[in-house]
């Protein structure tokens, strides 16, 4: 086995060693931490749509987000039934109302979802079979992944919604998004009773499901042929992407979230560079030697290229299981679903090499005067 | 004794604080990417704030820009988003109070209030701010000569960085706004936030014709504006007593904070800011030790020499320190520049107003002083165990 | 292969010269340096600082570029090496630093293993050499200490350890003993002596060191980028032990014995040849290294005899025909083949000069002689 240069080197200087790795550890954590809110706010951003079972959606044109959806005549959403491939239809409404916190007596946005207690709008087949206990007026199944602000929303708990009263009778989780800090399902009924301008005939959104085999592709082109110029259909994943584009690009926090990305890039890059640059500084003669000795110049470069990789993966490690704590952290006490997963290790992984890579590539250009004639 | 002593003290004054600055620029090269290097860690420190301050900045925007000295908001209220309003007759009240000069009603409407962008058709939701033109209720008395066009019917004042969704903007333009027909009759300077995207500023008049849902008696925020001499808070405890249980008289300036409060604790948006702070500072600590690391390290023989002269501790410590706050003070500007250029970018691409004020930049430095000043206590210790006798 | 590597010399240099500075400005050190080292051959490189010996040795080395001349090294030409080629030429090359030059975060075993890994033997085998070399250093209780462990003395063994390691051919030494006490100091010469006899590598040093001075079979003095004397110790002895023989330099200092020395040239004779003729001009003055001569002379006193002496090595001749000005007084025959130093007239003079008594009693032995 060859004599370690590299692994010496890095820890020649125990404490100086740290501080770098701990600089670099901070830098990865802040990549970590800003990905992971990244990534959370994409998975934020459909958490209501994940939870509904649908292969096209139908919306009205001016639709922009979950918050501003807009409606279409249902009984041209009716008349789609005759495309060949289109199985069931569900018409969903949504709204945001006051919801009034009986303790505190404060209002929150609540998003409410109007079903039809006997259709099966939801993935989970549990919460489907639960509908039927809003079918009675008033009643409401509340989430239970819910701020603090909106009050105890156990089984029992009455309030209002938009000065009407509700009563809880069951919970469900999904964690409402960032159009409300909580949602509730209720009946159809119970939602136009609440919301007196929506209309029985104008849903906000049309779930259509489709026979297996058939193309959703083909399906929603076809539906936005039949229905345009009132509604356009997109197939779930079109629908769910544009929900999270609207929520990352027009809203800054895509922004915010890539720049800081960015800057703890940046960070990480610098604080890195300064420790393989004062390494190469203070090792010249070492290097020079080195190629006295009879060392190609790329085995010196490799040197230091190991030394960085030594220093990054060093820190990594550390900054990959505080994240995992921090991200814990954010879950119980923010209720941001942030969430750790191969993708983003392999994201984070891929910032780390650019990062050290730009470094290190740097920090070399001081090695290329190393001269042995210099020695002298 | 030492050397030092012996000298005169005109010439020793001047070997206190010319010798730290030939050390910096002996190697002119080698200080400036220090410099650079330090500038760098203070940008990112800058980076960090912007994006948090740009959170709050925004969101109280619509609170900082009227004037007011206190507002009356519903019980019910706990933020700007929200859509608590309260009735007239409780802001009517006030007028009778010998403290207060003015109140003025303001509404919003947030939910049908769909802007049409003119070019592409589509229409988006923008925050309406409607009040009664002629009264000066702004900050800036500009938009209140400006506000007084809107008496016309039908005509809007749009915030010009308002995201770009809303098409362009200009004197005379005319879109629809609720699916009626108005007329843009000039822009103001507020800006977006995480909620809003844009902004208008309607008569209240208008506000009515557009907004059947609205009524005069639903109001939003009341400004209540007090004559000179008396105390914001004694009047705010005096009208408190005196008005419903429904209401609530804040100081704008408590408004404010809440506001702040409200987003930094109950979304997500205010927690990840404030670590990436926390973090950036961290990291601009490191950095900025390690610059001192180097630089105390490269002088070791320097300062070696300097020991074995005999120059006592003293000295030395303050060679170490002087060198550590000057490199902070030639890397501070820059940062700044970097930063300023920074915020533009973002303000511009967001929409969010990310401001540099004079008390923020006066936070950082103080801060990164004392980083500098403790990164060199840290660094001095090296200096103090010093044996000249290791030179040779 | 060129002819040089043929000859198997180590090192062989010829008009090589080297400069410094800017174009505008250079400023040389080296002029028309002609250098040759053999397979065994321990040099030694003195002179005043500044003379360039370093710079000669880093060329030598293959660590600085070859400028101007041609510098053949272990059967390669310098100049025509492309960067990859230069490289693996170091490796077979040994270079002792005057400063140690170790590396900082390894330990003396450590520091010899990156010389030993350069040649890809096994991990056994690397071990092997290293303990080896550096017990034979002395060193052996201190392998495992990091360059801040041990004392001056030690590091530079260290460094010398891993320079010699791998056995190499050619060993280019920059005041290898500088930091040394007396018994490391002959450790150090006697492992090179050892080094330039089993392995027939050749060593050149430079040094100040008197201490080392015997190690040598050869020394080489660069003054203002000249060799201005390159000399055999042994040839030297010779010389000066002859010279002292003769009463005309009997009372000379070895220094200026040895200068003679320097200037006197080597010429062989085949036997029967004549060396001096009578009557010539004399233009030589002659020291026998090997062989054996006749001198004849005829008798001033009209005998048609001719007078005959034998001289063998060690033995001196031709002297007065420089001293005196006149035309040879006897006539010199090889009797076998002769190897002489000779020393040409006008240095003869030149020596002469260096000293009024030598002349007086040059004179005074002239005139007991004839």
């Amino acid at each position: 086995m060859k004599t370690p240069l590299s692994w010496r080197n890095a820890w020649h200087n125990k404490v100086r060693s740290l501080v770098a790795l701990c600089g670099i550890m901070f830098a990865i954590l802040l990549i970590f931490m800003e990905l992971g809110f990244y990534g959370s706010a994409r998975t934020n951003a459909i958490a209501v749509y994940d939870m509904l079972d649908f292969d096209v959606a139908v919306v009205s044109p001016e639709c922009m987000y979950l918050g501003q959806l807009g409606d279409f005549p249902r009984h041209r959403f009716e008349e789609i039934r005759s495309i060949d491939g289109v199985e069931s239809l569900s018409p969903l409404w949504l709204q945001v109302g006051r919801w009034r916190n009986s303790d505190t007596r404060e209002d929150w946005d609540m998003l409410a979802i109007a079903v039809e207690p006997s259709e099966r709008p939801f993935r989970d087949s549990a919460l489907n079979g639960r509908l039927p206990e809003v079918a009675m007026h008033d009643r409401a199944l509340s989430d239970a992944v819910s701020r603090s602000e909106y009050g105890i929303l156990t089984a029992g708990v009455g309030s209002e919604l938009v000065h009407h009263r509700i009563r809880i009778v069951g919970q469900f989780t999904m964690g409402a998004g960032f159009v409300a800090g909580s949602a509730i399902i209720t009946s159809r009924q119970t939602f136009l009773d609440v919301f007196q301008e929506a209309s029985h005939e104008r849903p906000n959104i049309g779930l259509v499901k489709i026979a297996p085999g058939a193309s959703p592709r083909k399906i929603a082109s076809e539906i936005t042929a039949q229905m345009s110029p009132v509604a356009t259909a997109l197939t779930r994943s079109d629908f769910l992407k544009n929900e999270q584009a609207f929520w990352l690009r027009v809203k800054p926090i895509g922004i915010m979230f890539k720049t800081g990305v960015l800057v703890a890039v940046v960070a990480g890059t610098v604080v890195l560079y300064q420790v393989l640059v004062a390494e190469v500084q203070t090792r010249l003669r070492e290097y020079s030697t080195l190629k006295a000795l009879g060392y190609h110049d790329r085995f010196v470069y490799s040197v230091v290229v190991r030394q960085g990789l030594i220093y990054s993966w060093l820190a990594f490690i550390p900054a990959f299981f505080l994240s995992l704590l921090l991200y814990l952290l954010v879950r119980m006490k923010a209720l941001v679903p942030i969430r750790m997963d191969i993708g983003r290790v392999g994201a984070v992984i891929l910032l780390t090499s650019i990062m050290c890579l730009c470094a290190t590539l740097l920090s070399l250009r001081k090695l290329k005067t190393s001269d042995p004639a210099d020695l002298f | 004794m030492t050397v030092i002593n012996k000298i005169p003290p005109a010439a020793k004054w001047l070997e206190w604080t010319l010798l730290p600055w030939r050390n910096l620029f002996h190697d002119k090269r080698r200080t400036s990417i220090s410099i650079a290097a330090v500038a760098f860690a203070i940008a990112i420190m800058f980076m960090e704030l912007g994006f948090l301050n740009g959170l709050y900045d925004s969101q109280t925007g619509a609170a900082a820009f009227l004037r007011a000295d206190l507002i009356m908001v519903s019980r019910a209220w706990h933020a700007l988003t929200s859509r608590e309003t309260f009735p007239r007759s409780r802001l009517e009240q006030l007028r009778g109070v010998q403290a207060v000069k003015a109140v003025y009603p303001i509404y919003i409407e947030d939910k049908f209030s769909l802007f049409r962008n003119s070019i592409t058709g589509t229409r988006n939701n923008i925050r309406v701010i409607a009040f009664a033109p002629g009264n000066d209720i702004f900050q800036d008395d500009k938009m209140n000569v400006l506000s007084r066009a809107l008496r016309q019917p039908l005509t809007v004042l749009f915030d010009w960085r308002s995201r770009r969704l809303f098409g362009p903007i200009g004197a005379e333009t005319r879109t629809e706004l609720a699916d009626r027909a108005v007329t843009v009759v000039g822009t103001f300077d507020l800006g977006a936030d995480y909620r809003y995207d844009g902004n208008v500023l309607v008569s209240a008049d208008t506000l009515f014709q557009l907004f059947p849902n609205q009524n005069r008696d639903a109001v939003f925020l009341g400004l209540i504006q007090l004559h000179p001499g008396y105390s914001m808070t004694e009047t705010m405890h005096q009208v408190n007593n005196r008005v419903g249980s429904d209401v609530q008289v804040v100081t704008k300036d408590e408004l404010i904070a809440r506001e702040k409060a409200i987003w930094q604790k109950t979304t997500a948006a205010g927690y990840i800011f404030e670590m990436g702070v926390a973090v950036g500072f961290i990291i601009g600590v490191f950095i900025i030790y390690q610059i001192l690391y180097i630089e105390i390290s490269d002088h070791l023989p320097q300062l070696a020499t300097l020991k074995a002269i005999g120059n006592g501790n003293g000295y030395l410590m303050w060679l170490v320190l002087a060198q550590a706050a000057l490199l902070t003070l030639l890397a501070f500007i820059p940062a700044v520049a970097i930063t300023s250029v920074l915020y533009a970018i973002l303000t511009a691409t967001t929409g969010v107003v990310t401001r540099l004020t004079v008390f923020r930049v006066g936070v950082v430095l103080i801060l990164t002083s004392s980083m500098c000043i403790a990164a060199g206590l840290l660094a001095v210790r090296r200096v103090i165990m010093l044996d000249p006798a290791e030179l040779f | 292969m060129s002819a040089e590597a043929a000859t198997g010399l180590t090192v062989s240099m010829k008009r090589v010269c080297h400069s410094y500075g800017s174009k505008e400005n250079p400023k040389q050190v080296l002029h028309d340096i002609d250098f040759d080292l053999m397979p065994g051959e321990v040099a030694i490189l003195t002179g005043p600082s500044g003379s360039g010996k370093t710079t000669l040795l880093t060329l030598i080395g293959a660590l600085r570029s070859v400028q101007e001349g041609e510098a053949v090294v272990l059967g390669r030409r310098l100049r025509e090496l492309t960067r990859a080629q230069l490289v693996r030429l170091r490796r077979e090359i040994g270079f002792i630093f005057q400063a140690h030059n170790l590396f900082e975060s390894l330990t003396a075993r450590e520091n010899v293993n990156m010389a030993i890994e350069l040649t890809n033997c096994d991990v056994r085998e690397r071990d092997r050499r290293c303990e080896a070399i550096l017990t034979r250093l002395g060193l052996s209780d201190q392998v495992e200490y990091k360059p801040n462990g041990l004392s001056g003395g030690e590091r530079q063994r260290v460094a010398i350890a891993r320079a010699l390691a791998n056995r190499p051919k050619l060993v280019l030494a920059d005041e290898p003993t500088a930091a040394l006490d007396k018994l490391s100091g002959r450790e150090v010469v006697d492992i090179l002596k050892t080094l330039a006899l089993e392995e027939q590598s050749s060593v050149l040093i430079v040094t100040h060191d008197t201490r080392i001075l015997d190690l040598a079979d050869r020394i080489i003095k660069l003054v203002d980028g000249r060799i201005v004397s390159d000399t055999s110790v042994k040839r030297a002895l010779l010389i000066a032990t002859s010279l002292q023989r003769c009463p005309i330099f009997a009372q000379q200092p070895i220094a200026m014995l040895t200068e003679f020395a320097a200037f006197m040239r080597r010429e062989s004779f085949d036997p029967g040849e004549d060396i001096i003729r009578e009557g010539e001009a004399g233009d030589k003055f002659y020291v026998i290294e090997s062989g054996s001569v006749e001198v004849l002379r005829e008798k001033t006193s009209g005998d048609s005899e001719v007078a005959r002496t034998t001289l063998g090595p060690g033995d001196f001749f031709g002297e007065v025909a420089l001293l005196t000005g006149a035309p040879r007084n006897a006539t010199v025959i090889a009797r076998d083949r002769v190897e002489a130093f000779t020393l040409a007239k006008e240095h003869f003079h030149e020596a002469l000069q260096r000293s009024k008594t030598l002349e007086e009693r040059l004179r005074t032995a002239l005139y007991y002689r004839s």
